[in-house]
């Protein structure tokens, strides 16, 4: 049980930085995607289509086990520390592709009439983006960026396939030894769900405080 | 105030404005008509920038307008616009909503904006809403809101793109009251608006617009009682 609890560890501190890692890569990639230069747009399109359209799997494999094959990565970040890094960035970018267009559509959900009024008080685009635009998208973005976050939760099980340590890992290391699979896969998922549950428990609230505060 | 040279817009292939000129003095207040459709809003909405023109000259308070992209939010600091659907910022406060264009784009005190925005409330009546949200007031509440925003960052001149046009007819009033005190203060105002008694009592000058060109133009008194043209003879004899 303590072996599946260190493991756990490792998931929430993946889930953590590959959650905050997401956000800050989609709302980036969105910007770019809304950008007024083809050469933003371009990469940002190019960027989400690549990521959404190949599995995740393939893509950690293709990742952390490829790409030392061909390039001294190892050697740039260490042995031990590449397949950590890799691994955390692939999440990150893999969900960040789904991020970028819900922040995308939060934008675009602002009615027009919303920036020609800051436009029209002399704002930049910059002050509209960040008094304005945002601070209404992010309300709108709360539900489907809470999913969001639930499957990049779940999504780092898939972590133990390329040799990262995390809960799903722990697990099998466990069974392995013990045969008790029922048990251990059992609880494995179980604690999968009090950390996913926690956390859309936690949106919700937050969610209906906002709405308390500010119609 | 605001001086227009053949101004010409187009939305792809459709013109909108065929060769607009035209002089507006500082505290003249002009009122804009004609039928939908004829670039009145189109017009307005390029003097502050909000639409760019194809071509032409737009100068206002000895600022050009039409070319240099980098000016623009200089200029619209110094233009205030009433929209027709308010645009009140929905996730700020009545105080808020007219605080933010002094503190963020002048950069002034918290204390020294909110003073304004409170003196501001009082002047189009609504002191005591500071901490209301928009959703929570009447329409011609939150439009004078607007105008109270609007005024906060001093502008030279404001337009109002009709103002009173989705409101319901009991909230007209409280708002073209306010209008008129602006009017009366001396602010340069550029009005685009279905309502006649206020162009009458208010108006200096009336353009009337149709085709995306100024058909005709005069005092309201020349407009309304004695027009020249053919095409505004007849869009007066239908909505007078």
């Amino acid at each position: 049980m303590d072996v599946l609890l260190s493991g756990l560890k490792y998931t929430v501190e993946f889930s953590i930085i590959a959650i905050i890692l997401m956000v800050i890569i989609g709302l980036i990639a969105a910007l770019m995607r809304l950008s007024n230069f083809f050469l933003f747009r371009w990469i940002a399109t190019v960027y989400v289509e690549l990521f959404r359209s190949t599995p995740l799997l393939v893509q950690l494999f293709f990742i952390v086990l490829g790409l030392p094959a061909i390039l001294p990565v190892n050697d740039w970040f260490g042995q031990r520390n590449y397949p950590v890094i890799a691994t955390a960035l692939t999440l990150a970018l893999n969900e960040g592709a789904y991020v970028t267009e819900i922040i995308r559509a939060g934008i675009l959900g602002i009615d027009r009439g919303q920036k020609e009024a800051a436009a029209s008080i002399g704002m930049t685009k910059f002050q509209t983006m960040r008094y304005i635009v945002l601070p209404q998208a992010f309300k709108r973005m709360i539900p489907p960026m809470v999913n969001q976050a639930a499957q990049t939760i779940k999504d780092t099980s898939l972590l133990a396939p390329v040799g990262v340590v995390e809960l799903l890992y722990k697990t099998e290391i466990v069974v392995s030894s013990t045969f008790a699979s029922f048990k251990f896969y059992g609880v494995c998922a179980i604690l999968y769900f009090i950390i996913i549950f926690a956390v859309s428990k936690t949106a919700s609230y937050l969610e209906r405080r906002f709405q308390v505060d500010k119609r | 105030m605001i001086n227009v040279k053949d101004l010409y817009k187009s939305f792809g292939k459709l013109e909108v404005l065929k060769g607009i000129s035209n002089h507006i003095d500082e505290k003249e207040v002009v009122v804009v008509i004609g039928p939908s459709g004829s670039g009145k809003s189109t017009f307005l909405r390029c003097l502050n920038g909000l639409e760019t023109a194809t071509s032409g000259h737009i100068e206002i308070a000895g600022m050009e307008l039409t070319h240099s992209k980098t000016k623009l939010h200089m200029l619209q600091q110094k233009v205030g616009m009433v929209f027709q659907q308010f645009n009140l910022f929905k996730h700020l406060t009545i105080l808020e909503n007219i605080t933010i264009g002094p503190r963020k784009v002048l950069k002034r005190t918290k204390e020294e904006s909110n003073a304004l925005a409170r003196e501001l409330l009082k002047k189009v009546g609504l002191s005591g809403k500071e901490d209301s949200y928009p959703d929570e007031l009447s329409g011609g509440q939150q439009q004078r809101v607007a105008i109270a925003r609007a005024l906060a960052m001093q502008p030279e001149v404001m337009l109002f793109d009709e103002p009173t046009s989705a409101l319901d007819p009991e909230m007209v009033g409280e708002v073209l009251q306010v209008m008129k005190d602006l009017a009366r203060e001396g602010m340069t105002m550029v009005v685009v608006t279905h309502e006649m008694g206020f162009a009458r009592e208010v108006g200096d000058r009336v353009i009337f617009m149709d085709d995306g060109m100024i058909v005709e133009e005069g005092s309201p008194q020349d407009i309304f009682s004695n027009a020249q043209e053919e095409r505004t003879k007849s869009f007066l004899a239908k909505i007078l």
